[in-house]
Order: C-alpha cells, then sequence, then structure tokens
C-alpha cells in the first residue's frame, strides 16, 4: 500500500529546493557521481551503498537496465560502450570488441538491432549517464542543475561530441568535458603549484592510460599520451585464475571458470593487504585443497604485464620529450593501482613516491566534482583550466593532402579562418573535408566531417572567396561558418559529421526517448495495478478461508468470490484503468464482511476476560 | 562583456609595440583577460553571453600565442606595419640562400639516415643559431623601418623551421 507522504503543515514541499552541479567519470568499466558538499568533494551511493556503478546496459523487451546483470534470458547486455562510442566499423576493427547482437554501420555510425530497434552507442551511454543523473537526483533530494563529464584525454572532436550527445540525451546539462588525467591532478589540488610536470599513471579494469601534464600557472597541458586499450586489471585476475586451475589441477567448465573468477577478484584484493591467502575452493563449489597464494607468486604472476606498462609509461614520457628525472609528481588512478606491486615498480622505475592517498577508484569523479563546483559560480576557489586541443585540425587539400587549420596543443577556445575559392565558372557548391590527426596525407588521420558550401553566388572561376571560419569551443568541439566575402553574403554550412549525429537526429532520438518514457511509464503504472490487485487477492483468500463460511451467508460469499474472479481475469487486460476500477469493487464489495471480521476479532479478544484490564 | 577587436595584439595585452616582448608580463595580463572572459565564467550564461565569450577568449588565445613566438611575431610586427606577408608565394631569390638551402637539406637527410645521437644533436643546435641569426637581422631591419629587408628575414625564418620540422619527423 502506498505510504502518505506527511509535510510539515504550512510549509510548501519543497520550501528550497537545492539545485547541484555533479562531477561524473563516466568509465569503461565503472562510473562515478560525486559532488561538492560543504566545501569537500563527496562520492554518491546508491541505495545499495554502492559507489562503483558497472558500465553494463541491459536491454530487455519492454525494460533497460543499468547495472550488472542478473539475469540472461531474453536480453541484450553491453558492456564496455565507452568503446565504441564516436567509432564507426573501421575503427572497430583495430579495437577489442564484442558485440552482443548484430550491428551495422550507417552513416558513419553504428546501430545496434536490439529487438526490432536501431540503437546507438550514444543512446547506450546516455542509460548510463540517465541513471548517474538519478542516483545523484535521489540521494541529493534535489535538482540536478549541471555536470562535468570526464573523457580521456585522447578523445578527440568525433568522441567528445558523442559523449556531449548522450548528455544532452539524458537530460544533463554539460558544463564542461574535462580530461580524466587532469580531473586526477584537480582533485590532488596540484592547479595551486606554479609549474609542474605531472604524470598520471591510469590502470583500470580494461584500460590502461598514462598521460604527461604541463601545469603551468592554472594552465593544464596534456603534453602527451598513450596506453592500451585491452590492458587492465581483468587480465590480472585472467593469470591468477590460470595459476590456480594450473595449480589445483582443474578442468572447469565455463561457469565454474567464470566462479572462480569472481573469487579470484576476492584474492587479489586480500593480496593487497595479506603476504599469503590460502584458497577456500569449496566456496565456489570445488573441492577444497590445502593450497595458499602469497604476494610472491602473485607479483611473479603479473610481472610482465607491468613492465609492459612502465614501457608504455616510458614511451609516452619521451613523446613529451621529458626525462624520467623531470616529472615531478606521479598520480595513480584506477583501482588496479592498489597492487602493492605496481606501486613499487613505479617507485622504482620513476624513481619517486606516487600519490595515492586518495581512492584510485574515486579520484577522477572527486577531480569531476571540484571542476563542476567551480563552474557552478558557487566555488570561492580561483581556478581556470585552459586546455589544449590534443590532435591538429586540417582540411584536405589537392592530392589526398591536409593543410593544418588549427595545430595541436593550440589553447582552447580557438578559432581560424581560411578563405578558399572556386575551381570552375559559376560554381555554386564547394565541399570540404574536415580531418584530424598529425599526418601528412588525408588517409592517415581521421575524418572528423564534411561539409558542403552551398548558395554560393555565380561568378567565374576563382572570384568567388569563401572564407571559412573554424571555432573550437573550450571543449575541443568543432563549429564552422562560412561567408562569401566578395559579396558578403551568408552562406549556408550543411555540416554532416563523419561521426556522431546531427542535431536534428539528436532531437528525434530526444523525443523518442520521452516517447519511451511514457509507454515505460505506463507499463510500470499497470504493472504495479496488478501487483496491488494480486495482494488484495491474496489477502481476501486467506480471510475466506478463516472465517468466510461462518461470517458470510452463502450468496454473499459467492458475491465476494465472483468479484474476486472479476478482478483476477482484468490482469490480461493491458488496463490500467480496468484493473483499477476491479481492486475498488472487490474493495466496495467486501466492505461488510471486512467490519464483521474486526468485531469478531474483538468480540474473541474480550470474551472470557474481565472489563477492568482493560481499563 | 566587451572587448575591442580592432586594437591590435600589443594594445591588447597593454605592451609596447616592439619586437622584444616581456614573457613575464604579457602571461600575466593573458591570464587577467582569461579570468576576466573564459568561458567557464559564462556557463551560465545567456547564450550571447557565451558566444561573446567564446570570440573573446579566441581572439585573446590567438594573440597570445602570436607574441609568445617569434616567427608568428615577426609575421604580426610586419603586417601592423601593412606588410602582408604573403605565405603562398614566399620564394627566395637570393642564390646564396638557395645554395645554403639545399646543402642545409641534404645534410639534415644525412643526419636522419645515419641516425648517430652527437650528429643529431649538433644538427638541432646548428638550426636553432641559424634561427637566431635571422631573428636578429630581422630585429635591425624592422627597427630601421627597412621592411623589404626584416620580410626576407621572415622567409629564410620559414625555411628553418620547415626542416628543422622535416627532420622532427624523421627523429621519431
Amino acid at each position: 500500500m502506498a505510504l502518505l507522504q506527511i509535510s510539515e503543515p504550512g510549509k510548501s514541499q519543497d520550501p528550497h529546493k537545492k539545485s547541484y552541479y555533479i562531477g561524473i567519470d563516466l568509465g569503461t568499466t565503472n562510473s562515478l557521481v560525486a559532488v561538492m558538499q560543504n566545501s569537500s568533494p563527496v562520492v554518491l551511493k546508491d541505495g545499495f551503498n554502492k559507489e562503483l556503478f558497472p558500465s553494463i546496459v541491459t536491454y530487455r523487451e519492454n525494460s533497460i537496465e543499468v547495472g550488472e546483470n542478473k539475469s540472461n534470458n531474453e536480453s541484450i547486455v553491453f558492456r564496455s560502450i565507452k568503446r565504441f562510442i564516436g567509432k564507426n566499423l573501421e575503427d572497430l576493427k583495430k579495437e577489442h570488441f564484442y558485440s552482443p547482437c548484430d550491428y551495422f554501420e550507417e552513416n558513419n555510425i553504428v546501430k545496434f538491432k536490439v529487438f526490432e530497434k536501431l540503437i546507438t552507442p550514444i543512446e547506450i551511454t546516455s542509460e548510463i549517464l540517465k541513471h548517474l543523473k538519478n542516483i545523484s537526483h535521489e540521494t541529493l533530494a534535489g535538482e540536478i542543475a549541471g555536470c562535468v563529464i570526464t573523457v580521456p584525454a585522447y578523445f578527440d572532436d568525433a568522441q567528445r561530441q558523442a559523449t556531449k550527445d548522450a548528455a544532452a540525451l539524458s537530460g544533463l546539462k554539460v558544463l564542461r568535458l574535462l580530461n580524466e588525467p587532469t580531473a586526477a591532478a584537480i582533485a590532488y589540488g596540484l592547479q595551486s603549484k606554479k609549474i609542474s610536470k605531472v604524470m598520471v599513471y591510469d590502470l583500470g579494469g580494461g584500460t590502461f592510460d598514462v598521460s604527461i601534464l604541463d601545469l603551468n600557472d592554472g594552465i593544464f597541458k596534456v603534453l602527451s599520451t598513450g596506453g592500451d586499450s585491452s590492458l587492465g586489471g581483468d587480465d590480472f585476475d585472467n593469470i591468477l585464475a590460470d595459476h590456480i586451475e594450473q595449480l589445483c589441477n582443474l578442468n572447469l567448465n565455463v561457469e565454474s571458470r567464470h566462479r572462480l573468477y569472481l573469487y579470484v577478484k576476492e584474492i587479489k584484493k586480500s593480496l593487497s593487504d595479506n603476504n599469503v591467502v590460502s584458497l577456500n575452493l569449496s566456496k565456489i563449489g570445488l573441492k577444497n585443497k590445502d593450497i595458499s597464494i602469497t604476494q610472491k607468486d602473485f607479483n611473479l604472476l603479473i610481472n610482465d604485464l607491468v613492465k609492459k606498462t612502465l614501457k608504455i609509461s616510458k614511451n609516452v614520457l619521451h613523446d613529451a620529450k621529458l626525462e624520467i628525472d623531470e616529472i615531478d609528481e606521479i598520480i595513480l588512478v584506477g583501482g588496479s593501482t592498489r597492487t602493492p606491486y605496481i606501486k613499487q615498480m613505479i617507485e622504482s622505475y620513476f624513481n619517486k613516491k606516487p600519490l595515492s592517498n586518495i581512492n584510485p577508484d574515486n579520484v577522477v569523479a572527486i577531480g569531476a566534482s571540484i571542476q563542476a563546483d567551480i563552474l557552478s559560480g558557487e566555488s570561492d576557489e580561483e581556478l581556470l583550466l585552459l586546455d589544449v586541443i590534443p590532435l591538429s585540425l586540417g582540411v584536405e587539400t589537392m592530392g589526398d593532402l591536409v593543410e593544418v587549420i588549427i595545430p595541436r596543443n593550440s589553447t582552447i577556445p580557438t578559432s581560424s579562418s581560411k578563405e578558399y575559392t572556386t575551381f570552375k565558372d559559376g560554381q555554386n557548391a564547394m565541399s570540404i573535408h574536415v580531418v584530424q590527426g598529425e599526418r601528412d596525407l588525408v588517409s592517415d588521420c581521421r575524418s572528423l566531417a564534411r561539409f558542403t558550401v552551398k548558395d554560393i553566388p555565380a561568378m567565374l572561376a576563382g572570384s568567388a572567396r569563401v572564407n571559412l571560419e573554424f571555432q573550437i569551443d573550450a571543449d575541443g568541439i568543432l563549429s564552422v561558418s562560412a561567408k562569401e566575402t566578395s559579396t558578403n553574403k551568408v552562406t549556408k554550412v550543411e555540416v554532416k559529421p563523419s561521426f556522431g549525429i546531427t542535431d536534428a537526429e539528436i532531437e528525434k532520438m530526444l523525443k523518442d526517448s520521452f516517447d519511451n518514457a511514457k509507454e515505460d511509464i505506463a507499463i510500470r503504472n499497470l504493472n504495479e495495478s496488478i501487483v496491488e490487485g494480486k495482494r488484495v487477492i491474496l489477502s481476501i483468500n486467506s480471510a475466506l478461508s478463516i472465517d468466510g463460511k461462518d461470517l458470510l451467508s452463502n450468496s454473499e460469499y459467492q458475491e465476494i468470490c465472483n468479484a474476486r474472479d472479476k478482478l483476477e481475469s482484468t490482469f490480461d487486460s493491458n488496463n490500467r484503468d480496468i484493473v483499477i476500477k476491479a481492486i475498488k469493487n472487490l474493495e466496495n464489495i467486501s466492505e461488510e464482511y471486512v467490519s464483521r471480521r474486526m468485531n469478531s476479532s474483538i468480540e474473541k479478544i474480550m470474551k472470557g476476560k474481565d472489563i477492568k484490564e482493560y481499563n | 562583456m566587451t572587448i575591442n577587436f580592432n586594437q591590435n595584439y600589443f594594445q591588447l595585452f597593454e605592451i609596447k609595440k616592439n619586437f622584444n616582448v616581456d614573457i613575464n608580463i604579457l602571461e600575466k595580463n593573458y591570464f587577467e583577460l582569461q579570468k576576466k572572459f573564459h568561458p567557464d565564467k559564462y556557463v551560465n550564461a545567456t547564450d550571447h553571453e557565451k558566444r561573446l565569450s567564446l570570440q573573446i577568449t579566441s581572439y585573446i588565445n590567438e594573440a597570445y600565442e602570436t607574441l609568445k613566438d617569434d616567427y608568428l611575431k615577426s609575421i604580426y610586427l610586419l603586417k601592423i606595419e601593412g606588410y602582408e606577408f604573403d605565405d603562398q608565394n614566399n620564394t627566395i631569390s637570393d642564390p646564396d640562400f638557395l645554395m645554403n638551402q639545399m646543402e642545409l637539406r641534404e645534410e639534415s637527410e644525412n643526419i636522419a639516415l645515419k641516425k648517430d645521437k652527437e650528429d643529431i644533436k649538433r644538427f638541432y643546435l646548428k638550426l636553432n643559431n641559424l634561427k637566431k641569426e635571422c631573428l636578429k637581422e630581422f630585429e635591425k631591419n624592422y627597427c630601421n623601418n627597412f621592411f623589404d629587408e626584416a620580410e626576407k628575414k621572415i622567409k629564410e625564418m620559414k625555411f628553418f623551421i620547415s626542416i628543422e620540422n622535416d627532420f622532427k619527423k624523421s627523429d621519431l
């Protein structure tokens, strides 16, 4: 039964409904959300006291669920969707990815076939964001006025745009996209340093990223970035599981292997605090053996992988033209950096104790929440992040060559204009191909967008002057405008992003999601009334079996049974109103019965007792 | 929120129009302007203000990067004097210089092939000295209002920079 919410008399329900600005770490494996409260960052928890929300989206015929997938039947489960965002099929071939359903490419966007519907990675990502928004909304009991979302430093224009699109779709206002390593540096308060070079070592569940930042009086510059998109803590688990399987001479089927894999995660965690852990295989339904794993064993097992991360880090340092001794701080990010061996190896390799006192799972979300607070204007802290674009932007010219328009590492926002002219007499349109990357050949760069400049006044070849202005905003996202300068006519630019989606498409998706939301609510309401109906039937049945025959005449008894059966038959009607009407009907008909029951039970209690006992 | 887009970059940062720019003052004033106009300060503002902030900070960033970089600054100084540096048409007709140019190209290719660490270091140093010499000449000519001569020096600079960039690519 619904509980009544009672507010104090004379007060409106929400006198000062507070609005919050949240920081979101949208991760490949897990996502987090944090907020500043009383000048300190707090990572938000859901109703189950969890703060790491698996970035897993499960589609069922009639519902969408975010989080760990509990049942497998009739569902399509998307994991690591971050690997797909802002990419086309060609890019995905280079990635280790697994699709739970058929997919194809349309207008350079990957589309999944999910129960008759076509779903893009942007929509799937927006489900995760919606979930985080709901959690924040519930925990904070306030409006979510805006957010800062973190993205990997190497994310290009298309991936950044797609992330923003996903946020728009989930109804979140994005104040700023923030680079993950920059967020980590903010969490440690490094922006207050005058000048320093920082390495951010981020080892998550499935990905490894390393970035070198140059902090110069409030300017955060990403000097270089690198990593391995298929190296992470999950690999440690697999190696350890393999080792145990061999050691115990096990030959496991898929299901037992999965249980072992989950168990191994626990062992790995306790090996961070203990020198030796003895195995308890009976815990996962296997015959127990007297075997234990030492920290040393584990270190030996993961040694090659750890060395690989150090080698990558050194290469990234080299890209930034820095030597090991020029690094001022190393920051550890990602749950896998809890492994003591990794800390030791980093310390000895770089000859510097890494910063790790902030929970490495939370550090990015915390940085994002600090930035969100500053951007909201509610904080007193003066911090200005002047970001740079990670890759050069250029335009295709004759012969597959790239002409750089905005060089990499330019501080953003920035703009640049270029003048182009027509090639033929009377030419009235011009197509422009924008690419991103550092290579000379168009085919070696990533295609970002193709623009068509239309309505150019007909003139002799070479006399029209089309001035294209490229504008990059503070999030590193490009927009283009065009003007014919000889006539000063503003020409139309048709922007067709090679990746991501057009504004019109976003609008359509947004509308679809509202429509779906309405449908979702209708389904939920129907289900709720059916549950209520079942509850009423259950209590009627149990009452009838106790005293129905004693308190009711035959016809009365039959009347109630009829109303009950009628209610039961409405459950298939798919109509909430009919169900509710039938519930009301049954309740009305049983009203007399209910009052007789109350009287009779009072009589029973009173019977044989002295009236004095009740005084 | 407004700014005069027609003032030159030196006026924007309130520094004297000169080849020698005090980097500390430039940076200080640059940060001041960013603090005032950066889009981060206008996240809750109207669309019009946001667009304005975007335009202003783009202008500030371009100005800052121009004055910070000797080559870009040189071109800009000439531009203020009405000498539009033609990016496309930058041929140098001085036969001596052309000769040097060819020799330097050849040297760069040989060193890139051999990959001897000491040679690479020495070559970078050589290019650096050539650029420095070039800048010095530019400054002298510019101060004496010999703008044609000054422009020639910019073209030479451009050539050294392009050799350096190509060399960096092959060095990676």
